[in-house]
């Protein structure tokens, strides 16, 4: 794959800055991304096979306490500097906002960029269409249970940069690589389904991924009901522990805090967790398939402490709810997929929790009678961010009656609310590194069930 | 030194067209979108950009492989067209199931959308004051309103279409649409409740009972009968159900099982079942691209993505399953005439099959015979979610809905919910109105394989059930 040069983007981005300020703005920030990929599937017999790049522009401007923003999919000088002109007009129009104090002055600290694995440059097309038939066929190999195989291999090299009129000129780069594998396996009228994927910022060699998603599918089929609806110990694998992360990050933007949305409000210093949980956003560990260098304000990252031994100990920050409280901020700003086209929001770059002492069998050990909630679930975007209340649905969970697994259950719904849960958790040893960062098995001792 | 999107396309088939392909065609696109939100009459965020790039596709030996840039440089245009053919050759190498693009007669055309009021020649202010008109009539007196919302998005531009056999299109993007939501809080009770419209339409569109009063209207009638509203019972009764939600079942589950790359790789449960009868003799499911704008205000499509001129498809004729939506490779595999279901979210990605309006035909009830013929049971109305099986299992929450008794509403639900499957909804199907009606919505397009959203026309008459099963979210 060809690389862009990054100090060509910065000095594009400075460009914009300067224009816009001819243009009439007081201040302005151009966030510029540049990805090339190739994604090869293989879904039933069908072939698809893309390789291209995509770059972009997002450009805000200050003028007073407006706030405007517009984007173009593309680093074409003529349309990016329209798009300068753009952003000036939508803040014209745009209601001030009493509480914008100014963009991110540049600070001067130390962080550090994710591994970058030159060697993923070199794969090709074929190389990933060979790969996934590999995966594709072991799938289909495990069993005549398996009717249905959809697989695929996706690599990409990104890179991004940052300029502002307060003299922020930086960028970074990335490589990344995933395989993901979905089956289904049916026996009689029964069907089930299994998956297993795998990221990583280096060359990863994902032969048996196949093999182990059939395995999952045909594993899951002899399902049994739950018989009632009951409040039980829920056991979560190192795949679906991640729901309790995706809910508390609402709770943890300061955003939220500030506008009183968060039920974390007013709760810095207090016990909000199991005595021995901690919780760290780890922005720079080298294979985090989220380390970057600089946040998506241009503000260096930060490793921080959000909860230690159950103690809530910081808020996560951009530069706008940090300016609100005279902070720095802690480099959290995000924009999230196709970042050109949004307005930094606040994210966290990689969670880390900090493994307990117990494998996933020493916790199923210590249940009586309970749910093993296994790799995947439905429903957590459908939860209610601000209570954190969840409802969601697990399509692969079995049942565990005296400290084994007995038997797979059919698709149950488990209820709860993350933090009453985080209260009561106990935490495993195996940590599994995913887009939420590293994360182990969580066991909650009590959470209604329904079959 | 970038060239214009049409030259980079012209550009990127005559570099293609030196290489051994079997078929090369290449599209490209310049759409300026543009989003309001306001809440509580307080703009809340404005929103514009511009998508401009273009995609590359080449057949080799039943496969195709795809390229796209969005960087119009003539250098890069080279790499894109090589990468796309070397993709076709390896994908070529490890296809099972062989691709044939369809004959057809490739078009040149030029093809543009007659609206009276274009979005691009109205002022920003007159937009934010159909949000505030919309947001004014929700809030009516004010009692019980927890928060009012309203939003506006539009996406205007052009797709173009070009490919080795001479086809030659440009064709207008136009989609408008808004929205008005109000919440309602008395004590604990929460409630919500919406109405929208949009199409491919200018601004006239927004009157009479389209007009941003006539939707705030709506959205604060139907939440507030919620307010008062009841638990509803669980079980199987007759039923009427609305435009909307008959849109979105028509859509959600049964559109999708007829969508032919379903049909020949994962088991859509009506792969082998063309020309069996399905439904009752009221169950006709129609897709087309192009519906009678004046008639029926939404969604428009003359052309594909894969340079086809949509035709209309009648997938489901009373009750009978006829056709399957195509892609022009699968099409020609199947030795069929081509559909014109192939379409790409935008150019980042190759078109797979996907549906354009989807809908019941009206029938010949008036919605008031409607309700009399229903005589006793539920009447369902919009929908808040739900969710689909590929085995043909759903479940629709209603935004709003009625028991009715003798024909006449006799009280409002808090939340209901219908469930099924949808073979069992065919034959239940005993009766259609003559209220057909579309919508397109910017923000709530359809979403299949990574790519999202895409507008599709929704909508239909009201349809009666001889028989459905209603419940809460477990019922």
């Amino acid at each position: 794959m060809i690389m862009i040069d990054l100090d060509n983007l910065i000095s594009l981005a400075e460009r914009v800055v300067k224009k816009a300020e001819v243009y009439g703005a007081e201040e302005a920030e151009a966030y510029i991304s540049w990805t090339r990929s190739i994604n090869s599937s293989i879904q039933g017999g069908l072939i698809n096979l893309s390789e291209g790049e995509t770059a972009g522009l997002g450009v805000r401007v200050v003028l007073g306490k407006r706030v405007g923003f517009a984007a173009v999919s593309s680093i074409d000088e003529q349309k990016v500097f329209k798009a300068a002109h753009e952003a000036i007009k939508v803040a014209r129009i745009r209601p001030a906002d009493s509480n914008f104090l100014h963009l991110p002055d540049p600070v001067k600290r130390s962080s550090k960029s994710g591994y970058f694995d030159d060697k993923l440059l070199t794969l090709t097309g074929s190389d990933l269409m060979k790969k996934t038939s590999i995966i594709v066929k072991e799938a289909g190999d495990i069993s005549q249970q398996i009717t249905f195989v959809y697989g695929g291999i996706g690599v990409s090299v990104n890179q991004f940069a940052v300029a502002n009129s307060r003299g922020i000129n930086i960028g970074d780069s990335g490589t990344g690589i995933g395989g993901g594998i979905y089956c289904k396996a049916v026996e009689g009228s029964e069907e089930r389904t299994g998956y297993e994927s795998i990221s990583s910022r280096r060359l990863f060699d994902f032969s048996g991924i196949g093999e182990i998603a059939a395995k999952r599918a045909v594993n899951s089929l002899g399902a049994k009901r739950l018989e009632v609806t009951k409040r039980l110990p829920v056991l979560f694998d190192n795949y679906t522990s991640s729901i309790f992360l995706s809910l508390l990050s609402y709770g943890l933007s300061a955003r939220a805090v500030q506008e009183k949305r968060s039920a974390l409000s007013d709760k810095l210093g207090e016990k909000i967790a199991w005595k021995n949980l901690t919780v760290i956003d780890d922005s720079w560990m080298s294979d985090g398939l989220n380390t970057v260098k600089y946040d998506a304000e241009g503000v260096p990252t930060t490793v921080k402490t959000v909860i230690e031994k159950g103690v809530l100990k910081n808020y996560l920050h951009n530069s706008y709810t940090a300016l609100q409280e005279g902070k720095s901020s802690t480099g959290n700003a995000a924009r999230g997929g196709e970042g050109y086209l949004q307005i930094p929001g606040i994210s966290p770059i990689n969670y880390l929790i900090l493994p307990g002492s117990k494998s996933l069998d020493d916790l199923i050990s210590t249940i009586d009678e309970g749910i093993l909630v296994r790799y995947s679930l439905m429903g957590v975007g459908h939860s209610n961010f601000i209570s954190g209340d969840f409802s969601v649905v697990a399509s692969n969970a079995f049942y565990i009656k005296n400290k084994t697994v007995v038997h797979p259950l059919r698709p149950i719904m488990i209820a709860g609310n993350v933090y009453n849960a985080l209260k009561e958790v106990e935490v495993g040893s195996d940590l599994r590194l995913s887009f939420i960062g590293k994360t182990p098995s969580v066991l909650v001792p009590n959470l209604t069930c329904t079959p | 030194m970038t060239l214009s999107t049409y030259a980079s396309m012209n550009y990127a088939l005559k570099f293609g067209e030196r290489f051994n392909v079997d078929l090369i065609e290449v599209r490209g696109e310049d759409i300026s979108h543009t989003t309001i939100f306001s809440e509580k009459m307080n703009l809340k965020d404005i929103r514009v950009f511009r998508r401009v790039g273009i995609g590359i596709r080449a057949y080799n030996n039943g496969a195709t492989g795809y390229s796209f840039t969005t960087w119009l440089s003539k250098k890069s245009i080279k790499v894109m067209v090589q990468n796309a053919v070397k993709a076709a050759k390896v994908a070529g190498s490890f296809a099972k199931l062989k691709l044939k693009p369809a004959m057809y007669d490739p078009i040149q055309c030029k093809h543009s959308l007659n609206v009276k009021k274009h979005p691009i020649n109205v002022e920003f202010e007159e937009k934010k004051e159909m949000l505030h008109r919309g947001e004014r009539s929700a809030m009516g007196e004010g009692v019980d309103v927890a928060t009012t919302q309203a939003r506006y998005g539009e996406a205007c531009g052009h797709k173009y279409f070009l490919n080795s056999e001479s086809a030659d299109i440009s064709r207008e993007v136009l989609l408008v649409s808004m929205g008005v939501t109000v919440v309602l809080k008395r004590g604990d009770v929460l409630t919500n409740a919406r109405d929208w419209h949009g199409g491919s339409l200018g601004l006239e569109v927004f009157r009479d009972e389209y007009a941003p009063e006539r939707l705030g209207q709506n959205a604060a009638k139907w939440a507030a009968e919620k307010l008062e509203g009841k638990k509803p019972p669980a079980g199987r009764f007759r039923a009427l159900i609305d435009n909307k939600l008959v849109g979105v079942m028509a859509h959600e589950s049964f559109g999708h099982l007829s969508e032919y790359d379903f049909i020949m790789t994962g088991g859509s449960p009506l792969s082998g079942k063309l020309n069996q009868k399905l439904g009752s003799e009221y169950a006709t499911i129609i897709d087309e691209g192009v519906v009678n704008n004046a008639l029926y205000p939404g969604f428009t499509l003359p052309f594909d993505d894969e340079g086809v001129k949509t035709r209309r498809v009648t997938l489901l004729n009373q009750g009978v399953l006829e056709n399957y939506l195509h892609l022009r490779g699968t099409a020609g595999a199947v030795n069929v005439e081509p559909t014109g279901n192939g379409r790409a979210v935008d150019f980042r990605f190759e078109p797979i099959c996907r549906m354009r309006n989807t809908y019941f035909p009206p029938g010949d009830l008036t919605v008031e015979e409607g309700l009399e013929l229903l005589k006793d049971g539920v009447y369902v109305c919009n929908t808040s979610g739900g969710q689909v099986g590929l085995d043909g299992t759903f479940l629709f929450k209603a935004m709003c809905g009625y028991w009715v008794e003798g024909g006449e509403p006799k009280y409002a639900f808090r939340d209901v919910a219908i469930r099924g499957h949808i073979f069992d909804f065919l034959q239940n199907v005993i009766g259609r109105c003559k209220d057909l009606k579309l919508h397109s919505s910017y923000f709530g397009g359809c979403g299949k394989g990574g790519q999202s959203p895409l507008p599709v026309g929704i909508g239909g008459p009201h349809l009666l059930l001889k028989e459905a099963t209603f419940g809460g979210e477990q019922g």
